[in-house]
């Protein structure tokens, strides 16, 4: 377990297994930030980056941006998504 | 439409259920779409605008890139719009172009869905 995830079990209360660009992730739930699901999913293999854009997939279909800052209660049904953020051309 | 534009489409549908998305298929497999109204933000005077773009028929391997919205938007403050952005006509319509190119594009994860919230996002945090 990496420490991030360490600090995180310390902070929150139960592991939640969420999706991250469709690959499981554990997360100390069920709040939990933005920021924070992006660098569980970094210590457990994601490859995305801190800086990068988070959406959560709403049951809908509808997409939302979560900011690093930005609490959101995951459960295990929860999918994100993390994509790089675009440049001015 | 080639099935992933297709895909593309329905994912903006039911990402934008208030919206109307006008679809005009293209013949190589692409389409032209325009997603009518969102809010470009509260730092303009127009709080509804249609936004328009093409998904290529290579789509996902090809951004989907640039996007176009109303072309009288006009910031609050009176400041320009800035950079990124160029008035230039899509599909015969007067526009603002939103020039944000993804060059880090993974197609296994950024959708046509997925870049439109972006350019939303940064549309609305200028």
């Amino acid at each position: 377990m990496s420490s991030t995830l360490e600090q995180q079990v310390e902070a929150h209360g139960r592991t939640v297994e969420i999706r991250v660009n469709k690959k499981p992730v554990e997360v100390k739930g069920p709040r939990v930030t933005g920021l924070e699901i992006k660098q569980a999913a970094i210590a457990q293999g994601v490859k995305i980056e801190v800086d990068f854009i988070l959406s959560e997939e709403l049951p809908s279909g509808e997409t939302k941006v979560i900011g690093n800052g930005d609490v959101v209660t995951v459960t295990k049904h929860s999918k994100f998504t993390a994509i790089a953020d675009d440049d001015n051309s | 439409m080639t099935p992933e534009v297709t895909q593309a489409i329905e994912e903006i549908r039911a990402g934008f259920p208030e919206a109307d998305v006008e679809v005009t298929e293209e013949a190589d497999g692409g389409a032209v779409v325009f997603v009518s109204p969102v809010d470009p933000g509260p730092q303009y005077q127009q709080r509804e605008t249609w936004i328009g773009f093409r998904i290529t028929f290579q789509y996902p391997y090809s951004d989907v890139y640039p996007h176009f919205v109303r072309p009288d938007l006009t910031r609050v403050d009176g400041a320009a719009l800035g950079e990124g952005t160029t008035p230039t006509p899509f599909e015969e319509r007067p526009a603002i172009q939103i020039s944000r190119r993804s060059n880090k594009l993974n197609p296994e994860t950024d959708t046509a869905l997925l870049k439109l919230q972006k350019v939303l996002t940064w549309l609305r945090s200028r």
